[in-house]
């Protein structure tokens, strides 16, 4: 093996800042799409959104299944009550991301299989102490981790959305219903993706933070399902519907994008939310930076 | 480029892993010795940029002083000594990352995976995961991923690991020709003295947190006086011909016999060592080798060690 | 070398097949009261031995024998020690208690057990640290509790894998002391290692096994000497290395002459004179030879000579 032949000294200009942590963050994303039982996981996230989709193939007409009485139904206008089953008003395009079910379910599916575990993965093979040891700083490698994860997240919980209101802005007759929702719609989804950043950053700390793969997704997984869980008990026992969105992760996402979208709810506590959520993220990152000196890395 | 430490001082809290150490790693290979818990991987973790020192200064003579730790670790190549990969890569996938992290541009950083894997002799392999890999593919897919990024110094910690002799000896060859033929600085840091003695020009013992002996490695075991090692084919045919090898060596120098065929001969100053041949030859016995007694490193390495328990 | 009636380890005929491969192929040898080293590439003959050496495995054909007796037995198990090269230990004990612990599975417990435990810990230079947590131990301790698991019962018989991982050089010369003290307390030793310079310090006799075959089986420097076909590879330096070289070059047994950095490396196809004539040379060499090593005589290169 010739050396001369086969190894030149490298000659070109080096990259900087974000462009070293996008490829990190582009692996994160595509990760799950290696194999075949991830894509078909990703597949199966999509369902809600692409059961919204058939619905408005069906309200619009295009498509005829089901018997012909309840066809009639949904093409009918509904009562304000039932907003989220009229494709004219914004909160129809958000409910298949918001809801508990299958919104939160959805969401808990992919976000555990992919960001609550890519810190925790690359720990267990002690890929961190060849990360840690580049051109990149530690909280580099951390926001190139947690980007990935959320634009995957944010295929599922901003695409979707937008995917079905662009489907529905042409199939209908005109569009007025595009001029009617396009205000609360746009900052809805806004709202929407900030809030999948902050709830998978708050995944990719946890991450950081757990010693091993498992460990995070359990944590993730419970924090999401054991808060709600939670807040559900104590606003009922207490009796004090608002305390809901204080206790509960997700709850706590679902008003704040919904106030910011202006649609009704109440009984709800938006301050309270905002702080459960500050509260959890920074007492996270002070957690993560201990954890993450260094040292610990190459110990 | 070389690498000047000057005063540096290392403290995790309360304990002190280095203290005021200065030296300077120049071009060529360089071993990084000293017990477990001397400091070597403190100093390592420093020059990574890792860990700051309490006090005093490092400089890399190719890079300004005030670079940032990044800037630093993107021309220095680090080879961990436990095993580490990324989960569900492949080789190229994974030299390749690490070049971009390293700051190479996408199309560079590819190019340069596959030279370097072809280098370390992972080629057939680059494209299958590294999860996959046997212990030896594994450490040498670790060192491609510190050479991707073309470092002008590379710190080896444990290179050998778990390699077979044969895995051993490969490992080694390229460590010589990143010192010799592609005139990287390379610092070794291992147990093994003896592949230390094989490929580096100098050595740096450490205890303590404090240099207790360094330099060039032919000074180092270097030995006291000219005392020849001799290995000796009796004649044959002849009864006692090792007693008449003796008997003849020692009519002009002192010698001894040190086993079955050996012998130690104490040469005076200036003295040509053809007149041992020739000695030899006058029994009708034959040289079989014949060499200057040098000390081991591993000596070297005791000595310096034990010699400090004393003193500090 | 080994006394025919001790014995400690033997391997008869020993052929192992896993489905159609063959893992180990009539592979014969003994273990006296010594210490052999056993080489190999990492592979699967390599540690298939080493299980049926420890009776964790049963041959296909042949017999391994401990002592006497089949080594899958359970009286067999009683005078074999392992200490294998993975270092998983229960942290949050100690090494008194851990060492205690392991001998209750060959029938020892309560009191005698720590007793025991604490006198080989003593015995191998943990007698201050032995009631510490094991996660508290450095490297060379956890070896030590490791050897102390595998001698705590009294084997005949102890297999070592890789023991000097991770040691530094001091413990390296330390440990290495204490192999070479066991069979002196009664104790035959196999020890498995790559790092083949360390070994030679400390082993008898060397065990070569390479894809299932035993290659040889001798001490280092007989071994050698067993190949007479191969060249052998010599390093000179002296004065006036041109002429040398192109007076060597001319010799029927000189193979090749090629520059080295600081002197020549010679080539030889077979002993013949060569040795005889070059004395007569370097007695008359003006300027002096000042070395001929021969770069060959090491296990390393007998190991690569024999598996290539």
């Amino acid at each position: 093996m010739s050396i001369a032949h086969h190894y030149r000294p490298l000659d070109c200009e080096r990259v900087s800042g974000f462009q070293r942590i996008w490829p990190l963050a582009r692996q994160e994303m595509l990760g799950l799409f290696r194999t075949r039982w991830g894509v078909a996981l990703y597949l199966v996230c999509l369902f809600p959104a692409l059961g919204r989709l058939v619905m408005l193939l069906i309200m619009f007409g295009v498509v005829q299944i089901g018997p012909r009485s309840l066809q009639n139904r949904m093409a009918s206008n509904m009562p304000a009550s039932m907003d989220e089953l009229n494709p004219a008003r914004a909160a129809f395009y958000f409910e298949s991301v918001l809801s508990t079910m299958p919104g939160m379910i959805f969401f808990l599916l992919l976000t555990s299989v992919v960001v609550s575990r890519c810190v925790a993965r690359d720990r267990a093979t002690n890929a961190l102490e060849l990360y840690w040891t580049r051109g990149i700083s530690p909280w580099g490698y951390v926001f190139g981790k947690w980007l990935g994860g959320f634009l995957l997240a944010a295929s599922m919980t901003v695409g979707m959305p937008l995917l079905l209101w662009i489907s529905a802005c042409f199939l209908a007759e005109d569009w007025t219903l595009m001029t009617d929702t396009i205000g609360q719609f746009s900052i809805g989804l806004l709202g929407i993706a900030f809030m999948t950043a902050i709830w998978t950053a708050i995944g990719t700390l946890i991450s950081a933070i757990a010693s091993s793969a498992n460990l995070a997704m359990v944590a993730w997984s419970m924090l999401i399902v054991g808060s709600s869980a939670a807040g559900f008990v104590v606003s009922r026992v207490l009796d004090e519907d608002s305390l809901r969105s204080c206790l509960s992760f997700w709850e706590a996402g679902r008003v704040v994008v919904r106030s910011m979208a202006d649609l009704p709810q109440r009984d709800v506590s938006v301050s309270g939310a905002f702080l459960m959520l500050g509260s959890l993220f920074g007492g996270l990152l002070l957690l993560v930076r201990r954890r993450m000196r260094v040292v610990e890395a190459l110990r | 480029m070389s690498v000047q430490l000057e005063n540096v001082t290392i403290r995790y809290g309360e304990h002190l892993a280095v203290d005021d150490l200065s030296v300077t790693f120049h071009q060529g290979s360089i071993g990084l010795l000293g017990r477990n818990g001397a400091g070597k991987s403190s100093v390592l973790k420093a020059l990574l940029g890792l860990v700051r020192p309490a006090s005093g200064k490092i400089q890399f003579s190719e890079l300004p002083s005030d670079a940032s730790a990044a800037e630093v670790r993107a021309h220095v190549g680090y080879m961990p000594e436990r095993d580490a990969h990324l989960p569900q890569a492949t080789g190229f996938e994974m030299v390749s990352l690490l070049g971009m992290l390293s700051g190479l541009p996408r199309r560079d950083a590819w190019r340069r995976a596959h030279e370097v894997l072809y280098l370390v002799g992972l080629e057939e392999q680059r494209y299958r995961p590294v999860s996959g890999y046997s212990a030896g593919m594994r450490q040498k897919a670790k060192l491609a991923s510190a050479l991707v990024h073309d470092p002008s110094v590379l710190f080896l910690d444990e290179p050998t690991n778990g390699l077979d002799p044969g895995g051993r000896s490969e490992m080694l060859a390229l460590v010589r020709q990143m010192s010799q033929d592609l005139g990287k600085s390379v610092v070794f840091s291992t147990h093994i003295l003896q592949d230390v003695e094989a490929v580096c020009d100098s050595a740096i013992v450490l205890e303590r947190g404090k240099v207790v002996t360094q330099g060039n490695i032919q000074d180092l075991t270097a030995g006291g006086e000219r005392e020849l090692l001799l290995r000796v084919d009796p004649a044959p045919g002849v009864n006692d011909s090792a007693k008449k090898v003796l008997e003849e060596l020692q009519l002009s120098w002192r010698a001894e016999a040190i086993g079955e065929g050996r012998f130690a001969v104490w040469l005076l100053d200036d003295q040509c060592t053809s007149s041992v041949f020739a000695a030899v030859r006058k029994t009708s016995a034959t040289v079989r080798s014949m060499q200057l007694k040098r000390r081991s490193l591993e000596d070297v390495f005791l000595t310096a060690v034990r010699g400090s328990e004393g003193s500090l | 070398m080994s006394d025919s009636h001790s014995i400690v380890l033997e391997f008869d005929s020993v052929t192992k097949w896993y489905g159609s491969v063959a893992a180990l192929l009539d592979v014969s040898f003994q273990v006296g009261n010594e210490v052999v080293g056993l080489v190999g590439k990492n592979g699967v003959g390599k540690s298939t031995l080493m299980k049926l050496a420890v009776g964790l495995l049963d041959p296909s054909q042949g017999a391994v024998r401990v002592c006497g007796s089949d080594a899958t037995t359970r009286e067999s198990r009683a005078r074999i020690g392992f200490c294998p090269d993975f270092d998983r230990l229960y942290e949050p004990i100690s090494g008194v208690t851990f060492v205690a612990w392991m001998l209750r599975y060959h029938g020892v417990a309560g009191r005698a057990a720590t007793e025991r435990a604490e006198e080989v810990l003593t015995e191998l230079g943990l007698a201050e640290n032995m009631h510490r947590p094991i996660r508290e131990y450095s490297k060379g301790m956890r070896q030590r509790v490791r050897l102390g698991q595998a001698l705590s019962h009294r084997p005949q018989f102890v297999l070592l894998d890789e023991p000097m991982t991770g040691l530094d050089p001091v413990a390296r010369a330390e440990l290495a002391d204490l192999i070479r003290g066991l069979p002196q307390r009664g104790v035959g030793v196999l020890v498995s290692s790559h790092v083949l310079h360390e070994l030679e310090a400390v082993v008898d006799r060397v065990v070569l096994v390479h894809q299932g075959r035993l290659l040889a089986d001798g001490k280092v420097d007989t071994l050698r000497d067993q190949l007479p076909e191969r060249p052998h590879r010599l390093r000179l330096k002296g004065a006036r290395l041109r002429e040398l070289a192109s007076q060597l070059t001319a010799w029927p047994e000189v193979d090749g002459v090629s520059f080295l950095r600081d002197g020549l490396e010679i080539s030889l196809s077979g002993h013949g004179a060569f040795y005889e004539r070059f004395s007569d040379l370097a007695s008359d060499w003006q300027g002096g030879v000042h070395e001929l090593i021969p770069l060959d005589d090491d296990l390393a290169a007998v190991f690569g000579y024999l598996v290539e």
